[in-house]
């Protein structure tokens, strides 16, 4: 099956339940992030930045099987 | 120059004798005296920076003995600056020290900026952050940027020129802030010392790079540490088109940061 690994990190670890998730390859960012936002609808209220295979992504890049994709939020604690 | 005290930095051949002048000739600006900006004046004063800046309106409290390690019980309800200054000036005397025992705004940013060499990020609120990497972007500054949540950290350089091409800012990777109550703060979510304290060392680091022209700093880059796990990782960042930064002194100035970041201005380092 074609899929991703996304990794979780922040407060969205909290929101999502894990640091970790298997994904069906989405078409690009923008569908992830809809399809995360249709799972999880709390993560509406979260920004956050998607990088694919450690690049932070706009929403217009593809994703394609076996992507390495993290959700990353802004952290403010200092 | 003190030969014998920085005699281990000057035996580094990336540092010599040329880049311990440069420290010593260096003006930093360390926004915030908390768990970040503690212990970064510290190892700063200590490699020798010979001009520091301190900004910071709050006094210390008891809760911020655990990590903000500048201050002791005799420091309680004193102000910030003042008893990081004290401290600081026994570890290097020769240093210039100037406070602001004020909180930093988009009304004073472009005044308390304009005369330092590198800034360094050790708020701890979004409004500050999104309005001290405007006023950095727009005075042609670099920003060391550290935060963190938890058990994680964030660590980047800001707007570095690297052959006259400014690196990204916050802005490029972060374009809207949260909205209210979505990230909670320390205080909320409680903390250990030792993660501020590392992730401030790191910026420590990362300014001595700057100041010392050395290879490999954080520009164009995120770097996110699990200090639970271990976990390192370096993403990369590119020019956002929808940062939307102030262009001018006057929008700066006029631009409501509060509003922006739907959180007040509040108390600076938890």
């Amino acid at each position: 099956m074609d899929e991703v690994k996304l990794k979780v990190f922040g407060k969205l670890e909290e929101v999502i339940g894990t640091d970790e998730l298997v994904w069906s390859v989405p078409l690009d960012v923008k569908t992830l992030k809809s399809e995360l936002e249709n799972k999880y609808p709390s993560i509406r209220k979260v920004q956050f930045a998607i990088s694919i295979n450690n690049k932070i992504a706009s929403e217009d890049v593809l994703i394609k099987e076996g992507d390495k994709i993290a959700l990353l939020p802004p952290f403010s604690g200092g | 120059m003190d030969f014998e005290k920085y005699q281990r930095q000057i035996s580094l051949p990336k540092i010599g004798v040329k880049g311990q002048q440069k420290l010593i000739d260096a003006k930093v600006l360390v926004i915030g005296a908390g768990g970040l900006g503690c212990p970064a004046l510290q190892y700063l004063v200590a490699a020798g920076v010979g001009n520091i800046g301190i900004v910071d309106g709050d006094v210390v409290s008891k809760s911020n003995l655990p990590r903000q390690i500048l201050f002791y019980e005799s420091d309680l309800g004193k102000l910030k600056v003042e008893c990081a200054k004290e401290k600081l000036m026994h570890l290097n005397p020769s240093a210039n020290f100037s406070i602001f025992p004020f909180y930093i705004d988009n009304k004073n940013a472009i005044d308390i900026i304009r005369n330092w060499d590198v800034i360094v990020d050790c708020s701890d609120d979004f409004a500050t952050r999104y309005m001290l990497n405007d006023a950095c972007v727009i005075l042609e500054k670099p920003l060391v940027y550290g935060s963190i949540y938890g058990e994680q950290g964030q660590l980047a350089v800001f707007n570095l020129k690297q052959e006259n091409i400014f690196s990204t800012s916050y802005r490029d990777i972060f374009p809207y802030p949260p909205t209210k109550g979505e990230v909670p703060t320390c205080e909320e979510l409680g903390v250990m010392g030792v993660l501020p304290g590392t992730i401030g060392v790191l910026q420590a680091n990362e300014v001595i790079k700057i100041i010392t022209n050395l290879e490999n700093c954080l520009a164009n880059k995120l770097f996110l540490l699990n200090l639970s796990t271990y976990d390192a990782n370096t993403f990369e960042v590119e020019k956002n088109v929808s940062s939307n930064i102030p262009s001018t002194i006057v929008e700066f100035e006029q631009f409501d940061y509060k509003a922006f970041c739907s959180e007040a201005m509040k108390e600076f380092v938890v």
